[in-house]
């Protein structure tokens, strides 16, 4: 098999246009892939921040972003169903913040009781737990945006005075307007939701009762709206954003392409190598070599152009989606993700090799003859 | 026509271009399936056999020597020469051994990792007869094996060919319209329009 090596580092320019296209190609898919994956994440975050066991919703909504309002007397409902040990609410809705300087900004208000989840960002009084009234919590990746220096600073909600307490982290909205955090009574009145109303109601079960039997004891008990364990509302609500608005589309037509163009370049590198050495392949069938084994020489070829063009790629991937955080807060490589993209790497270079396979094996071995 | 290939001698196969000279090699090098009659090479029916049996058949008895040496240009000497044992699945130290012995044998000890653009014409196919040999193929075909060399060089390789037929007892079959090979040939066939028209045999 040194001849697959041989046979490609003898033209070095062909090998270094085929690494390159498969170092773009592996870019595209990792990247792509880690704006998906963070998208995904991103698209689910607060869901999957709480500590609910279920979440009850309005009847037919598919995400957090998109709530319609539930009635309040169905969290003294949900309390009387068997194996319900908790209740909380969330409220969220688009509200206008506006700055001491009259500078504007839409945001994403988002109000939580304070039973939601202890990973759930509230303005808490430092060293006391308790939560800050009329404050709100921004992430850090919105305070350019927001153009925040300092903490704490006066601004207003929907013409509501908020202080805007500090700052936390990995809360990037995908959205575009940045999350802002408060407890559930400042949030209600800084939204103008009726006490009577709420948006989301998150349980917590008993420990050691099933989730799911509680889940059906209160969609039976429960009229008018949707209750899901977390997990579900959380798939439903990622399942939501990628297929109703075209971003999952976008983004994996983005990967598909990328494969596609790598595979193209691969092809064509590949098969003008074996064109190049189209006698050399009948000098080998002439001397008694197997299929598989002109078989096995192409592929090499291509798996060597791709491992080292794999390399380089993730290579290359790594910082640029680490310079992308800065501005996609929610981007996300895990470190899995470069090793899944192997597999497709891997199977754009046999794929690539087909063509130059199925030339090779066809060749009449009696050329050989020929002066 | 009917022929038969004796061990330990060379038969050279002359006559006139598009005599079938070329055609009748590829035939019994099992590389072309005959449109009738039949060939027994190493005791099998070669136009009988599918594709994979006869590439064994070559594989296994047959080594080849071209006007055109074919060697593997991004390949050195020796590893020209292993290239047969790697086809065969036999490459090891053993092997590798013997490659060098050959090259030695035939006067390229110094030249193992030489690539072949730094050869000569003689010393390619000198390396290609080795590649031919490494696997202890019976037969060996030679087709125009002098024509692309000088004189000297020619009869180097005649030489060797024909120490090969008569102390190793390979069966030799050589194609050339070059007369030097007369005096080396135990047996000497005249191709005309696909039939033989001499064929005489000589004692050396």
């Amino acid at each position: 098999m040194r001849l697959a090596w041989t046979n490609i580092a003898h033209d070095k320019t062909r090998f270094f246009v085929a690494v390159l296209g498969i170092t773009g190609a592996v870019f595209l898919m990792v990247f792509q892939g880690s704006i998906l994956l963070g998208f995904l994440q991103a698209a689910s975050k607060i869901i999957d921040t709480t500590g609910a066991d279920l979440w009850i919703t309005g009847r037919g909504v598919s995400c957090f972003e998109f709530p319609v309002t539930i009635e309040r007397r169905i969290m003294e409902l949900a309390h009387s169903v068997p194996g319900v040990a908790e209740t909380s609410r969330i409220c969220t809705s688009q509200v206008e913040l506006r700055k001491p300087d009259g500078n504007q900004q839409l945001v994403v208000l988002i109000g939580g009781d304070a039973q939601v989840g202890d990973r759930f960002p509230m303005p808490r009084i430092a060293g006391r737990g308790a939560v800050e009234p009329e404050s709100v919590l921004v992430d850090e990746s919105n305070a350019a945006l927001l153009e925040l220096t300092h903490y704490p600073q006066q601004v207003e909600l929907n013409d509501q005075r908020a202080t805007i307490l500090g700052q936390t982290s990995g809360f990037g909205s995908f959205l575009g307007s940045p999350y802002v955090f408060t407890s559930y009574g400042d949030g209600a009145r800084y939204i103008h939701l009726s006490p009577d109303l709420t948006m989301f109601i998150l349980i917590r079960v008993s420990p050691g009762t099933p989730v799911e039997a509680v889940r059906e004891a209160l969609q039976k008990r429960l009229e008018n709206v949707d209750v899901w364990t977390r997990e579900d509302f959380s798939r439903k609500a990622r399942l939501y954003w990628i297929t109703q608005t075209g971003a999952g589309g976008a983004i994996l037509m983005a990967a598909l392409l990328g494969f596609l163009v790598g595979l193209a370049i691969v092809s064509q590198s590949i098969y003008a190598t074996t064109m190049e050495n189209i006698e050399e392949f009948a000098t080998l069938k002439a001397i008694g070599a197997s299929h598989g084994f002109i078989i096995r020489i192409i592929i090499l070829q291509s798996l060597l152009c791709g491992i080292v063009g794999y390399a380089l790629g993730v290579l290359v991937t790594a910082p640029v989606v680490h310079a992308a955080a800065a501005s996609i807060s929610w981007v996300s490589m895990p470190a899995w993700l470069p090793a899944v993209v192997f597999l497709p790497a891997v199977l754009m270079c046999v794929l690539a090799s087909v063509l130059s396979i199925r030339t090779a094996l066809s060749i009449e071995p009696a050329r050989v003859f020929r002066a | 026509m009917s022929l038969v290939f004796k061990t330990s001698a060379i038969t050279l196969i002359m006559g006139p271009s598009g005599s079938g000279k070329t055609t009748l090699l590829s035939v019994l090098g099992c590389l072309l399936r005959p449109d009738t009659g039949r060939v027994l090479v190493a005791g099998q029916e070669a136009g009988q056999l599918s594709e994979a049996a006869r590439t064994l058949l070559r594989r296994q008895n047959i080594g080849f020597i071209f006007q055109a040496f074919r060697l593997f240009r991004s390949l050195n000497s020796l590893q020209n020469v292993l290239m047969a044992a790697e086809i065969a699945g036999t490459a090891d130290a053993a092997m590798g051994e013997r490659a060098r012995q050959l090259l030695q044998r035939l006067g390229m000890g110094q030249k193992l990792k030489t690539k072949p653009k730094a050869l000569s014409g003689g010393e390619k196919q000198r390396i290609a007869i080795a590649r031919a040999l490494l696997c202890k193929p019976r037969i060996l075909l030679a087709d125009e094996p002098t024509a692309s060399l000088d004189s000297q060089s020619g009869r180097q390789i005649c030489e060797v060919l024909h120490g090969l037929a008569e102390q190793d007892g390979h069966t030799v079959v050589v194609v050339s319209h070059d007369p030097r090979w007369e005096p080396f040939a135990h047996r000497t066939v005249v191709l005309e329009d696909g039939r033989v028209v001499d064929d005489r045999s000589r004692m050396q």
